[in-house]
């Protein structure tokens, strides 16, 4: 019975150091390694108390004669251990499973010593700069997930002319009014957009109809309509002569939906896409940051919203 | 006779309210803006509002005091009141007043 009791520790102990892949050594300076003999009764034989012989045996190795040493400690005609020694005559010493420990001598009081090999991955917890919520769960709390999150769909090209501040403003607006959702249907417009758009009316409805529309600034444009038009001019010619007409009388003054989108942010929101338009409408009125807003309580179809960049 | 022409008279009759209502008063018909000197807000004709800047129509319904327009999918619906002048509009508290541009 003991003799299976010792075969099985045997074989846990063989299969513990293997594991770890190293000789083990324990603060106590216990130094084992496997032999073919269990002098120790547990599989390796213990050679700690043997450390200051085993060392006096490698000082007096010549070592000039073979940088390597095999000791085969306990005689039995089969080698313990390969032994080399380092540039500062520490000893080197493998095993049949390639495992290693160095040993050498206190330089304090000249007593035999293992000295543990570095680590060849330390541990990154010990480097400096280590996350401390990784190494030692000082972990920040997770950001609060935003409690209405906001979604803000756009008309296809809309969203280049819409700044992170005026979309800010607009997000600001929505928690306001407790709208989670929205679609903005259309930003600024181009001059050129803007002369196209003129003309056509201009000339599907008549000049006279389309004075009757605009402030003295739109006139001028029409203006320039009706002077091209007298004269045979085409289309595209006309649009261009337009074009300038509203680049020199300043765009956003020819119509609301114009301007420099790095100036002001224009842009339309569609009442339908809004839930509590009731709510957000007084919230957009009263917020300071946009300088115009227009609902179809005040005469535009959208939600339109005018804000400085 | 008279059951011969009842009919045609109440559908006429019929037809010709409903045009009344569907206009609403005809002061409503013009154009409109919130300020004079600044673009013009809309043009309602008999059918229709024109949005001047944003170019374009929505079909609309009026009463003798309500417009009802159906922008996109968004319906609007206001109370109104309108003289040679003055165009007023209102829901719950909100009250908006327009100026009729000269024609």
């Amino acid at each position: 019975m003991k003799k299976y009791i010792i075969l099985l520790l045997f074989f846990i102990n063989f299969a513990f150091v293997f594991h770890h892949g190293k000789l083990e050594v324990t603060a106590g300076m216990e130094m084992r390694g496997q032999t073919s003999g269990d002098e120790t009764g547990d599989g390796y034989y213990d050679w700690t108390e043997n450390l200051t012989s085993i060392i006096d045996e490698l000082d007096n190795f010549d070592w000039s004669s073979s940088p390597v040493h095999m000791i085969d400690f306990d005689d039995d005609g089969i080698l313990d251990f390969v032994v080399t020694v380092d540039a500062d005559g520490n000893y080197h010493m493998e095993n049949a499973l390639h495992e290693v420990v160095v040993v050498g001598k206190d330089p304090n009081n000249n007593e035999p010593i293992v000295i543990p090999e570095p680590d060849p991955s330390p541990d990154p917890c010990s480097l400096p700069g280590a996350d401390p919520c990784v190494c030692n769960g000082d972990c920040p709390p997770p950001p609060e997930p935003e409690p209405n999150p906001k979604i803000i769909t756009y008309k296809k090209n809309s969203i280049s002319h819409i700044s992170n501040k005026s979309l800010q403003i607009l997000k600001n607006v929505m928690d306001c009014a407790d709208v989670s959702s929205l679609s903005i249907t259309s930003t600024i417009r181009t001059p050129h957009s803007q002369a196209l758009a003129m003309y056509d009316n201009c000339n599907s409805k008549g000049v006279d109809s389309q004075y009757k529309l605009y402030s003295n600034f739109g006139d001028q444009v029409i203006d320039t309509y009706s002077y091209y038009r007298n004269l045979g001019y085409g289309k595209d010619y006309i649009v261009m002569q337009m074009e300038n007409k509203i680049n020199d009388l300043g765009s956003s003054n020819v119509s609301k939906h114009c301007g420099d989108p790095s100036i002001i942010n224009v842009f339309d929101i569609a009442p339908s896409s809004v839930d509590n338009d009731e709510a957000f409408i007084d919230c957009a009125e009263n917020n300071s940051s946009i300088r115009k807003f227009y609902s179809p309580m005040n005469g535009d179809p959208a939600y339109h919203f005018e804000i400085i960049q | 006779m008279k059951t011969k022409y009842f009919l045609p008279i109440i559908i006429l009759l019929t037809m010709f309210c409903g045009i009344i209502l569907a206009q609403g008063n005809p002061l409503l018909k013009g154009v409109w803006g919130l300020k004079k000197g600044d673009n013009a807000s809309f043009q309602i004709t008999t059918d229709s509002i024109y949005y001047v800047e944003e170019f374009k129509s929505y079909k609309y319904n009026a009463t003798t005091d309500s417009i009802y327009i159906n922008l996109e999918g968004y319906k609007l619906n206001v109370k109104y009141t309108v003289t040679n002048d003055s165009l007023f509009w209102s829901r719950k508290t909100k009250v908006t007043k327009f100026v009729r541009f000269t024609e």
